[in-house]
């Protein structure tokens, strides 16, 4: 049992510093690219480029993507 | 005149079995048609519960004499031996695998698709190329922090089985459940408790499939209406992160992650290449992935978690409390989830909707839309999908990180 408890103390503590860790290299990584690519441009096909399909059937589907609508609406990815 | 029994094995296999062996094999069966009808009426995801139920109960009647090591191998036949022409996985040597490869339909599939956790790798690889990274990365460390609560699940079942008398490598297995990422148990499941990995995912993918009805009720009990309704600002739209940097985040966290846990590599370079061949905007491989290796991996792994769950391998003992401590770790990582929703609403003074915790839980994008659709129930002008989303794809981070160590430290123990 006690080395149940410490297996999952060393894994939790491993996986909060492997986390901040990638969240960090994000975070570094859209700074500079940000400071130093400003000119670099987006690679030729993007999801938001593609062609309009039917509307689906799946009404969960159907929210998402009329979430995104909105999303964009308000100035998200412009 | 031939033995009616002889001719109708199925009735022959029954009269010769153990009763205990005949009720599971019914049970089975029964349960096999609940999943399709479930998968049908849209309770349980249908694209995996109706091969899954329909292989469960396939499987289960359709048990005959038959001994084909001995027989092909032209050795005295047990004519009272029970198999079936599906497959089997209690092979014990590569002779026997050898010649039921030669015998069984889907044993090849199993050999080299299933066993060698190459179609988590592939569900993997189709799951990546439809996650947008751009989420995460507009949030990373709110996206962590969230992540990292909804893992609560993922660790504290693991002492909790251990406990009731799992030993640990078994215990890890179960309580990566909690991890709501059905590939991911599945690789885990068979690195670390191989005897085990049928009931383990079985059960983790009916459980992630009730998750999405029973996610909205925690976050009904846990969080005031109040609360629910806040709505999120919409991302600074000046910081809109292009393809090049998802595909750049895509390749160094790959890399990193591959080189921190090598025994988790496949699992981490086939998400990331999903990643990339999406942000590279490689119309041909994203159609192949997404479309294509996404579905017929989908198909194939329904299908045989579907045959694997054979009677014999059912009636193990173990089986039955992996239910509850599925169960268990589900709604504590659900529980967690919403304790980081909470957090990050007292350390942004109440601008935060806590609602957006439950999106922790990696079952992408399952848990984000739950999210989504509790607060628009109560502020239908509330969008808060951008965060949700990003929590949800650095949950299977998380997750993935999780898998790592727990195989790391216990796979030779």
């Amino acid at each position: 049992m006690t080395q149940a408890w410490l297996v999952v103390f060393e894994t939790y503590t491993l996986t909060i510093a492997v986390s901040f860790l990638v969240a960090f290299l994000i975070h570094m990584m859209t700074t500079l690219i940000r400071r130093f690519g400003v000119s670099a441009h987006p690679l030729p096909v993007h999801a938001e480029e593609m062609e309009a399909g039917a509307i689906p059937d799946d009404p969960d589907e159907l929210a998402a993507i009329a979430i995104a609508i909105a999303m964009r609406r308000s100035g998200e990815g412009r | 005149m031939t033995n009616f029994l002889d001719i109708f094995q199925g009735f022959g296999v029954m009269a010769h079995s153990d009763p205990k062996v005949i009720a599971v094999r019914i049970v089975l069966v029964v349960l096999g048609f609940a999943l399709v009808w479930l998968g049908r009426k849209g309770v349980l995801e249908p694209l995996l519960m109706i091969p899954m139920g329909l292989g469960m109960a396939t499987i289960n009647v359709s048990a005959m004499f038959f001994d084909p090591i001995n027989m092909a191998n032209k050795l005295t036949v047990n004519h009272a031996a029970v198999n079936n022409l599906f497959l089997d996985s209690t092979l014990a040597s590569n002779d026997q695998l050898m010649t039921l490869m030669q015998i069984d339909w889907l044993q090849p599939i199993y050999t080299l698709g299933f066993s060698n956790g190459l179609i988590a790798c592939l569900i993997f690889i189709g799951i990546g190329s439809l996650l947008d990274v751009g989420f995460v990365m507009k949030h990373p460390y709110v996206s962590a922090t969230i992540a990292l609560f909804a893992e609560l699940g993922t660790i504290f079942t693991l002492p909790l089985a251990a406990a009731w008398g799992y030993n640990l490598k078994d215990a890890a297995s179960i309580a990566l459940v909690g991890g709501a990422d059905g590939p991911m148990v599945l690789f885990s499941s068979l690195k670390l408790s191989p005897h085990l990995f049928v009931p383990i995912t079985v059960v983790a993918y009916m459980y992630l499939g009730l998750a999405y009805g029973l996610f909205p009720y925690l976050v009904k009990f846990m969080i005031p209406k109040k609360l629910r309704a806040i709505n999120m600002p919409p991302d600074d739209p000046s910081r809109k992160i292009s393809s090049g940097q998802k595909l750049t985040f895509a390749v160094v966290a790959c890399v990193l992650l591959s080189f921190l846990f090598p025994v988790a590599s496949p699992l981490f370079f086939s998400l990331f290449l999903g990643i990339s061949i999406r942000e590279s905007g490689l119309d041909k491989f994203q159609h192949l992935v997404s479309e294509i290796v996404l579905y017929a991996s989908t198909l194939t792994l329904g299908l045989l978690l579907g045959i694997l769950c054979e009677a014999r391998t059912i009636m193990d003992p173990k089986v039955l409390p992996l239910l509850i401590f599925g169960m268990l770790a589900l709604t504590l990582s659900g529980v967690g989830g919403i304790l980081g929703g909470y957090f990050m609403y007292f350390v942004t003074r109440g601008k935060f909707n806590p609602v957006i915790g439950i999106a922790g839980v990696s079952c992408v994008p399952s848990t984000a839309k739950v999210a989504q659709k509790c607060v628009s129930k109560d502020n239908p002008n509330a969008i808060v999908m951008h965060y949700a989303l990003g929590a949800n794809i650095f949950g299977v981070i998380t997750t993935a990180v999780i898998a790592a160590i727990y195989i790391s430290l216990l796979q030779n123990s």
